[in-house]
């Protein structure tokens, strides 16, 4: 697989990313990287309440509430105590983005979310990856009966509303998982939430990879393996995976976006990870209340929002990129123009 | 083609348009006001939703009425007080003779009857059966009897169509008394001793008997008796103007019962709905059942509007979830005085849209503003920049049930068994942060289950304090110092509205002060509802409103098998001292039981964890005068009056 994906790259090593392709791929690199570098301070922080001092509090750049309770908070977080200068003009710096409902510095609740709905999303993928890549190729190789079975169970699954197979599929799982993990529910959530999303996602993947396999099959140097006593698992393996790569990846990187917008939406209806466990879904959901004639809590909303915008909007880009840089014969505009 | 197109288009917007022409704008009515949601029924036995029990207030008047302003009983159908005999247990109403229904007809004590009996009838029975079940004489007796009828009859009725039936029907039929001639007929013919064991659904259906003859004589045997059994209910017509109530238990508070619409009488022509099988007034099965659509308002073939009420008002329209209208009934005593002549409900299922109606002056009133910023409208209330919105403090609490049963959570031991772990988390919880800093919307912090001056001549015991080094005492004591050897604590809740929030700052406190691990479960409110009736949970959240003025509408739901006791609390000491209260002489002797039952049972036991008292916002627009904020929400229309 490592050699083969090599090859992939290698032979298309002269069409290059679309400049669109590479400012989302910064895009996402530099949220990412500032989501992963505050995780010790926000998975600490996220749920310290100030109710005495902070609650709703608009967005400044001086710190609302009392600064001892962020710092005892950290006492004997390594990270953190290692870096006591970061520590402070991070603790200093929670109220940039204002702070919600039990004075929580919003701020930190958004880097966590986003850390969050990207593992999810990241998970779904994989999930959606692993077995979508195995039922497509599966259904291609072996065709006739084997293939009708297995793609008309994916067409069965197209047809089903997509939000009742995560749900159906959440209530099958939470306990079981749950006693699996010890009965940390916290935990079960996450797992299931990307589960759910990934069993749900890899339908189309397993069309594509189909599709794939049905022409790569006939192809000459297959036969020929054929020819020399290859077996099913070896052809595949040698012979067709090595050529999928690309469309795979293409998939895959849309996915992700996909799954972020589901888990978003999943939460939103409060069926995605529990609080006071943040997500851009959750964090979004609290905040619409925000929207009334009465009060003014613009942050709680906005903030969210346009970090799930510009989230998606990086993903999307660089799966749009990568499409166009395996498929040559793909004239049309790019997503971000 | 293409002419006639342009033809029939232009003839069909003429026609629309004329169409909405002729459709005059509806009259605007003198009050208009928000339903959260619509109309569940206007059938007062079966109500059990604010909205419903609001209309029928108005459309019906019962033996008392409840005074908004001071929510003291007073004079309404009957006069006031009643003659109470020296024992309390018979207590005599005398009907006014200015009574009249909608139709013009006086309003006599058998129509009282006749209401009261459909609260408790099978068939018509629902939520508040136990106003008349609980201390009536002789009607949980009767309801018994008729239950078990109900039971024998539904089984040989399925019998006799040649279904089968199951083994709990079967076992009706084995044990009930009216079923003595199934038992013997089927003896005969199977040549079973008849023993219970003998009497499997499946053996009866194969049994080759004349079910249908059993189901006609067992129905007209029971049809026959029907009357003679209610006769034992101690609710009688002594003539017209004299209804006679015997209680089992002495009701102190009975005067507010009987405000409650659930007791409104019943006119007559309710009867013309009525099922009938064989002549007799019930249902093949047994059951009491009226069409339900004898609540409609209709014109019935003698001209008369129908449905017949006689309270101040009668119903003139209602359009499917889309509003109610009331009108003045023309018969009342007060008709001529009432200032309020029309009444709109209106549907608004969104309380944000409802809101903006109402600052757009669409709407008069909204008995309760519940949007999820409801601090921001707190705020505006309190400070006076908005006089239309006004503060009402109610007699509802908002609480958390611990898990007593000795039943284990999720097949692990259940920690809350132990008292001193209830106190303890009771103690680590800091109401005045709940209330006043997290929701900011004029709630009550809680330190007792009922609220402090809302029920007149009940003296609250003092609360549970905020004391959360005696809380981390008493968790040592039971074992468990700084929360060791404690699983993760199982949080409960619904996640509609603003419980998300209280569970992650109730969470939190308990993080913080007693240093246990605590996990929330949201659940939307139906799988919520099912999760906390199944009890699974080690704790969850809850509430409760009064529904009438004593202390035990609260300290009932906490006893023994009580079926909103949730928490699965069950105190011999608790229930003793309220089987105490009930016969206690003299209110305030009886006050000071219920006291210190109260006492036994949140602050000793710690069966619950009150966290606030509700307080809500009302909005009643300037030009309407005399709806008068209370803690029941209680809002009769008679005395309204609209400067418009």
């Amino acid at each position: 697989m490592k050699a083969s994906l090599k090859d992939a790259t290698s032979e298309r090593r002269r069409s290059r990313l679309s400049g669109s392709g590479r400012a989302a791929i910064a895009g996402l690199a530099l949220m990412a990287l500032a989501a992963a570098a505050l995780s010790p301070w926000s998975a600490a922080w996220y749920d310290v309440q100030e109710i005495d001092s902070a609650v709703r509090h608009p967005p400044s750049w001086r710190p609302a509430g009392d600064a001892d309770i962020f710092l005892t908070k950290l006492s004997g977080d390594s990270v953190a105590v290692r870096a006591p200068r970061m520590t402070q003009a991070l603790a200093g710096s929670r109220s940039l983005l204002g702070h919600d409902d039990l004075g929580r510095s919003l701020l930190f609740r958004l880097a966590l979310g986003m850390l969050v709905s990207l593992l999810i999303a990241a998970g779904a993928t994989g999930t959606a990856t692993v077995i979508g890549t195995a039922w497509g190729a599966v259904a291609g190789l072996c065709g006739g009966r084997v293939d009708q079975i297995l793609m008309r169970i994916v067409d069965v699954l197209y047809g089903l509303p997509y939000i009742l197979l995560v749900i159906l599929m959440k209530v099958a799982l939470t306990r079981p998982l749950t006693a699996l993990l010890g009965g940390r529910t916290r935990y079960a959530d996450f797992v299931i939430l990307f589960l759910a999303i990934g069993s749900v996602a890899w339908l189309t993947m397993a069309r594509v990879v189909r599709g794939q396999v049905l022409s790569l099959k006939h192809e000459g140097f297959v036969q020929a393996a054929r020819a020399m006593g290859a077996g099913p698992w070896w052809i595949l393996r040698k012979h067709l995976l090595p050529p999928l790569a690309g469309p795979i990846v293409v998939y895959a990187t849309l996915t992700v976006p996909q799954a972020v917008l589901q888990e978003a939406f999943l939460s939103f209806l409060g069926i995605g990870v529990q609080p006071p466990l943040p997500s851009l879904g959750r964090l979004a959901a609290d905040g619409v209340s925000a929207i009334n004639p009465f009060s003014g809590y613009w942050w709680l909303l906005a903030f969210p929002c346009a970090t799930l915008v510009a989230l998606l909007l990086a993903l999307s880009g660089i799966g749009d990129g990568l499409r166009r840089r395996f498929d040559p014969a793909d004239r049309r505009p790019s997503l971000l123009g | 083609m293409l002419r006639a197109v342009i033809v029939l288009l232009i003839s069909l917007l003429a026609g629309v348009y004329l169409a909405g022409r002729r459709a005059s704008p509806r009259p605007r009515p003198d009050l208009r006001y928000v339903n959260s949601s619509d109309v569940h029924t206007l059938d007062p036995a079966r109500m059990s939703w604010t909205q419903d029990l609001r209309l029928a207030l108005n459309l019906w008047e019962t033996l008392c009425a409840c005074d908004p302003r001071t929510l003291k009983p007073a004079s309404a159908a009957a006069e006031f007080p009643p003659e109470v005999s020296a024992d309390g247990l018979t207590w005599t109403f005398r009907l006014r003779d200015d009574g009249r229904w909608s139709d013009g007809t006086p309003v006599t004590a058998a129509d009282f009857v006749r209401g009261w009996r459909r609260l408790i009838e099978p068939g018509t029975a629902a939520d508040y059966a136990f106003f008349v079940t609980d201390y009536v004489e002789g009607a949980a007796e009767y309801v018994s009897w008729r239950g078990e009828g109900v039971g024998v009859l539904t089984a040989l009725s399925r019998l006799a169509e040649g279904w089968s039936i199951d083994d709990g029907q079967a076992l009706v039929l084995a044990t009930a008394e009216c079923a003595e001639i199934v038992r013997r007929a089927y003896a005969e013919a199977t040549g079973n001793v008849a023993e219970p064991e003998a009497f499997s659904g499946s053996r009866m259906a194969r049994a080759a008997l004349p079910w249908g003859e059993l189901h006609r004589r067992v129905f007209e045997a029971h049809a026959a008796e029907l009357e003679a059994g209610f006769a034992k209910v101690g609710l009688e017509a002594a003539d017209d103007r004299t209804l006679i109530v015997r209680f089992r238990k002495p009701c102190p508070f009975f005067a507010d019962l009987a405000a409650f619409p659930v007791l409104a009488p019943m006119h007559p022509s309710v009867d013309e709905h009525r099922e009938r099988w064989r002549g007799a007034p019930l249902t093949r099965e047994g059951l009491v059942a009226y069409d339900s659509r004898w609540t409609r308002p209709v014109t019935a073939p003698d001209g008369a509007a129908r449905p017949v009420t006689n309270g101040p008002y009668r119903l003139v329209e209602w359009r499917f979830k889309r509003s109610v209208r009331l009108e003045v009934n023309p018969h009342h005593r007060d008709a001529s005085r009432i200032g309020c002549r029309s009444v709109e409900a209106v549907v608004f299922a969104d309380a944000n849209s409802a809101l903006l109606a109402y600052e757009a002056g669409d709407v008069d009133f909204i008995p309760t503003v519940e949007v999820s910023y409801d601090h921001a409208i707190f705020r505006l209330a309190e400070s006076g920049a908005r006089p239309d919105f006004k503060l009402t403090p109610l007699a509802a609490t908002y609480f958390f049930n611990f898990n007593c049963a000795d039943v284990e959570v999720d097949g692990r031991p259940n920690p809350f068994v132990d008292p001193r772990v209830r106190r303890a988390f009771s103690l680590a919880l800091d109401r005045e942060a709940i209330a006043r800093r997290v929701l900011q919307r004029g709630d009550r912090p809680a330190a007792t289950f009922i609220p402090p001056e809302t029920l007149p001549g009940y003296d609250t015991p003092e609360g549970m304090p905020f004391d959360p080094e005696a809380g981390r005492r008493l968790l040592g004591e039971a074992g468990h110092p700084q929360g060791r050897g404690l699983p993760v604590i199982d949080v409960l809740f619904n996640t509609s509205g603003a419980h998300p929030v209280v569970g992650q700052a109730i969470a939190r406190q308990w993080e913080t002060h007693l240093g246990v691990r605590v996990e929330l479960r949201g659940k939307e409110s139906k799988a919520f509802a099912e999760d906390k009736a199944r009890r699974r949970f080690m704790i969850s959240q809850a509430n409760w409103y009064a529904d009438y003025n004593d202390p035990t509408t609260f300290l009932d739901v906490l006893a023994a098998g009580n079926g909103n006791n949730d928490s699965g609390y069950a105190s011999a000491a608790f229930d003793a001292l309220l089987a105490r209260a009930a016969t206690a002489d003299g209110p305030e002797a009886r006050m000071r039981l219920l006291r210190e039952a109260e006492a036994t049972a949140v602050m000793r036991d710690a069966a619950i964890l009150p966290v606030f008292h509700y307080t809500s916002v009302i909005a009643v627009r300037g030009e309407v005068e005399g709806l008068h904020p209370n803690s029941r929400l209680w809002f009769p229309f008679s005395g309204v009056t609209v400067a418009r």
